[in-house]
């Protein structure tokens, strides 16, 4: 039963997967479709996002190239229109999911008019860099990165020798990033068996990874990064280490151990509600039909996958209140939910893990695939469990 | 008019003044019959939590009453959140003294 | 305990009860007394009840310096007559539009090199500013047009604006326009010999009360120095090259603030007029009533009449220190001050500056830069600019006036939303009182970082160009406009 729900959630996912991926490109080409129309233009496709167009009537023909970015709410695609000697004659954003009073504060500035004019061979990100919008300065970078973005498409098409140097971006692994190593290091110590202070070790992990991974960065893991990932939002890894460890670092050891490392004793917001559970003597929540709730956890999680796939926009199905949380901003709504949980979590253990969290039920989800595999491969009759598959996996949470 | 003067009046305060003395004077008992051990610091404590009860409260409605309504309802999420955990503490640190007394 | 008897509700239980009651109804008064005190009009800084001083209620003397809190860096010289952009805005509008009514000697469509020589000398080494004028100008003509769109809307606040306006020009304008060098007019109208004062202090305290009176919300006692009198233009005299008057001895530097409903409901709803005519008011006063005790006095007054620059007049008279957005901040009335002096050679004891912090707040808050919608202030960590040998946060005043002929208004009169929005810009009730004097003590920064965390995070602000009519903006304003300045609150518009 199980086995078949989950092999139903995987073809639901793939099939948003490719879905949203059909829809992107319909609506991708509509923005260029309406910004380009048959009547004045022609439009020769030479590849993905790129086009040379030829203006009707005595118009010289130009280049054409979108690229995109990550602002500071969402996505943001940018269209870039390069004259045949190889100056930007244009630049403009066709969709952005973006926070409209940023967006509108570049259409008032001076700021998309500033690359006109710029060479190709110059890299307009790094203009950028100094002067962006003031208020809007995420907003700014991401155009101006995804300007660069769609600049190279044309340039290694049609000037390879004009391209622009790649930013040779240095990696990033400073603090943050060894404090988050220690942190998986000290859970996969506390799980040795015959260990002193486990416990201690536990409370360790736990606690530090509330105050370091939510207070003092704000980074705890999201489903919402996770989405982002699928849905091919991949942030450029040389700047985003932190984020590539975090969840590759837990998939691994997962997938290993058969253990979860970062619910069990990394999450921030499990160390939050385990510090009021202990203040409030809460007790684990007396239910019945545990069961039901385990089913709509689940189902919440897998519909926030699908609509975050369908959509491409990891950003409308987000539910998580960690943002709320360690960095004060979300919704009303969840603010709300925030305050629920605080309030719920004095008196009952982890309601937030146990009730809503959408990243425990895909880590059960790749958990039975494992288990699954591991059977598949061993080739021996199935192991009669107590409980069923999800369940007896995911024993080192409770 | 005259329920908004009301509250800008001494006559308010005094009537304020005579709740406060009615709820101290109650509260010995309150203790006596949850059997609370209180002393010295637990009263203090008790005391300072009901002022910054109060003052959340007062702040958040100033906000809403200057027109600030969300900002107001924010402070009022915020510092009453804060407020009834450190209610849940202050009343496991009052009960769990007693407890061991007793035992 | 078990005294229990019976089923009766006894004293005990009378008492217990009572006592919760009492608990929940005093919780209930609290909120109820805190909504009051929100609602309260009377705390509203120098439009509320208290007159003879009692709004100049903050502690400076725990705040005193020695130094002022600007930052000299080099070698400081006058504002000279081009530097203020009025009067460079003037020099250019009477080359296009003559007053003899010839024709041009300049036109939009022209150049820098084609400006005669002081100002081309100006914009040649002022890059972009007359691009920026030529922008503005253009807005300007185009806020015209807009006006027949928005003119229902906003006649209550445009009709409230010019009858603030109306006394500040023409004829009838009070204080009257000096005429001739300081020397005479600042002298004119004397009738008696100068009274012996028992001491400089009397003076001072004497000519505060005197000013409390006639409407001032701050008053402070400056030196008057050099560095701080325009050069290049005196008025009386016209332009000409001066050295301060020997008789511009002390400045007594008044501040009001603007009406505070309409201040928040900026830049549409609100006007710099009501501060201006008042302190013109509050001004010309000051000048006949030192005549008539013998002394010289010479007033200088918003909008433009003024022979010194006022803020740092402001911060030698201990009100107040700069802010991001070069605005003068005093720890009463925050940005929302509006300023004026009278020069005197009246014997008067100086008042100290003060520090209580606003350098490090404008560092870290930022706010006024983010909410600008002409991009005019700086965001960055500390000042970037020198200014006539200081390092001081400075405004791009070209920017700054081509917003005031964007906004929705019936002509260029102002935006103001770094007034409104400034955090130090709030009422005098206890909340905000409690915060901004906490801070004011507090010296590690960390409450003001807390305070600002919650500024940021509770308080909602319509963002940059929110604030300018459409297609850029929605005429948004920081808060909600005052019934009384809603048009439609009060005529039939059908």
């Amino acid at each position: 039963m199980d086995w078949a729900l989950a092999l139903f959630a995987l073809l639901t996912i793939v099939a948003a997967w490719w879905g949203g991926k059909q829809r992107r490109q319909i609506h991708q080409n509509r923005h260029i479709a309406t910004r380009y129309p048959d009547s004045l233009y022609r439009l020769a496709s030479h590849g993905k996002g790129l086009w040379k167009v030829f203006p009707k009537g005595k118009k010289e023909a130009f280049y054409l190239a979108t690229g995109k970015a990550q602002g500071y709410a969402g996505g943001l695609k940018v269209a870039v229109e390069l004259a045949p000697e190889g100056r930007i004659q244009k630049i403009q954003v066709l969709s952005a999911s973006e926070t409209p009073s940023y967006l509108s504060k570049i259409y008032q500035s001076d700021y998309l008019e500033a690359f006109r004019g710029k060479a190709c061979e110059r890299n307009i990100s790094r203009l950028a860099q100094t002067d962006g919008v003031t208020g809007a300065t995420q907003t700014s970078r991401a155009i101006a990165r995804a300007g660069e973005q769609a600049a190279r498409r044309i340039t290694s098409e049609f000037f390879p020798d004009k391209t622009a140097p790649s930013p040779t971006s240095r990696v990033k692994f400073g603090i943050q990033e060894s404090i988050l190593l220690l942190l998986f290091a000290l859970t996969l110590l506390s799980w040795l068996p015959r260990l002193a202070h486990k416990k201690k070790l536990h409370r360790i992990c736990l606690y530090g990874g509330l105050i370091f991974l939510g207070f003092v960065y704000n980074r705890p893991l999201t489903l919402t990064q996770i989405n982002g990932m699928l849905a091919g939002h991949w942030p450029q890894w040389q700047h985003e280490l932190f984020t590539y460890i975090l969840i590759f670092a837990t998939l691994i050891i997962l997938l290993i151990t058969g253990r979860n490392p970062y619910c069990s004793s990394i999450c921030p917001f499990k160390g939050f509600q385990d510090a009021l559970g202990n203040l409030g003597r809460a007790k684990t929540a007396p239910l019945y039909n545990r069961r039901l709730w385990t089913w709509i956890q689940r189902s919440l999680a897998w519909g926030a996958v699908l609509i975050a796939l369908w959509t491409r926009n990891p950003g409308i199905s987000d539910y998580e209140v960690f943002g709320a949380a360690f960095h004060l901003t979300g919704s009303r709504i969840m603010f709300l939910l925030l305050g629920i949980i605080t309030i719920v979590s004095l008196f009952i253990r982890k309601p937030w893990c146990n009730f809503l969290c959408p990243i425990k039920p895909v880590a059960s989800f790749i958990k039975l695939f494992r288990y699954k595999m591991i059977r598949t491969w061993k080739n021996t009759k199935p192991v009669k469990c107590s409980e069923n598959a999800f369940c007896s996996s995911s024993c080192s949470q409770r | 008019m005259f329920i908004i003067d009301l509250f800008l009046k001494p006559v308010f305060w005094i009537i304020m003044g005579m709740l406060y003395l009615i709820m101290i004077y109650s509260a010995r008992y309150w203790a006596q019959d949850l059997n609370l051990q209180m002393n010295w610091w637990k009263w203090l404590l008790s005391a300072a939590w009901f002022i910054l009860l109060s003052l959340s409260l007062a702040g958040g409605m100033t906000l809403i009453g200057e027109g600030e309504t969300q900002a107001g309802l924010y402070f009022l999420g915020l510092f009453l959140l804060i407020d009834i955990i450190l209610g849940v503490g202050l009343w496991r640190l009052i009960t769990m003294k007693s407890k061991k007394k007793r035992v | 305990m078990a005294d229990r008897s019976g089923k009766k509700f006894n004293r005990r239980d009378f008492i217990k009860y009572s006592g919760l009651a009492g608990a929940a109804l005093s919780l209930g008064g609290i909120a109820g007394a805190g909504y009051l005190s929100g609602r309260n009009k009377a705390t509203h800084t120098g439009w509320g009840r208290d007159a003879y001083g009692g709004n100049q209620y903050f502690n400076r003397a725990a705040f005193r310096v020695h130094r002022p809190t600007y930052q000299k860096v080099g070698p400081v010289r006058r504002i000279t007559y081009l530097e203020n952009i009025f009067n460079r805005n003037g020099e250019l509008y009477r080359l296009m539009f003559p007053r003899d009514g010839s024709s041009p000697q300049w036109t939009l469509k022209q150049g820098v090199s084609d400006l005669p020589g002081p100002l081309r000398d100006y914009y040649q080494s002022h890059p972009g500013s007359l691009q920026e004028f030529k922008k503005a100008f253009r807005r300007g003509q185009q806020q015209k047009k807009n006006w027949k769109k928005y003119k229902t809307r906003y006649l209550l606040a445009s009709a409230w604006s010019a009858a603030h306006e109306s006394p500040l020009h023409g004829k009838g304008a009070f204080p009257s326009e000096p005429e001739g060098p300081p020397e005479e007019s600042d002298f004119k109208g004397i009738t008696t010999e100068a009274y012996s004062l028992k001491s400089p202090g009397h003076g001072s305290r004497l000519i505060k009360k005197i000013a409390h009176t006639f409407g001032a919300t701050l008053v402070g006692i400056a030196p008057v120095r050099e560095q701080w009198v325009y050069q290049g233009y005196l008025r009386g005299v016209g332009k000409t090259q001066f050295n301060k008057p020997p008789h511009w001895k002390h400045a007594v530097v008044v501040a009001i603030p603007h009406e505070w409903d309409s201040l928040y409901a900026n830049p549409v709803y609100g006007t710099s007029y009501d501060a201006y005519s008042m302190l013109n008011f509050i001004a010309g006063k000051l000048e006949v009533f030192l005549k008539h005790l013998g002394y010289a006095a010479r007033p200088h007054v918003p909008p433009t009449d003024y022979d010194i620059a006022m803020p740092p007049l402001a911060i030698d008279a201990g009100l107040g220190e700069q802010g991001r957005h070069g605005i003068l901040i005093t720890p009463e009335l925050g940005a929302n001050t509006r300023l004026a002096a009278v020069t005197t050679n009246m014997p008067l004891e100086e008042d100290h500056p003060i520090d209580f912090g606003v350098a490090e707040f404008c560092r870290k808050c930022k706010i006024c830069a983010d909410q600008c919608p002409s991009g005019a202030i700086s965001s960055a960590e500390k000042p970037p600019d020198v200014i006539r040998g200081y390092r001081r946060w400075a405004i791009n005043q070209d920017k700054c006036f081509t917003i005031w002929n964007t906004v929705a208004t019936q002509h260029p009169r102002g935006c103001r939303v770094c007034l409104a929005v400034c955090p130090y810009s709030r009422k005098n009730n206890w909340v905000h009182r409690l915060a901004k004097d906490v801070d004011a003590y507090d010296p590690t920064g960390t409450f003001s970082s807390a305070m600002l965390t919650m500024q940021k995070s509770f308080f909602s602000y319509p963002g940059g160009a929110q604030y300018l009519p459409p297609p850029n903006g929605t005429n948004a304003v920081y808060q909600k406009p005052p019934q009384w300045l809603k048009t439609e609150e009060w005529f039939n518009l059908d």
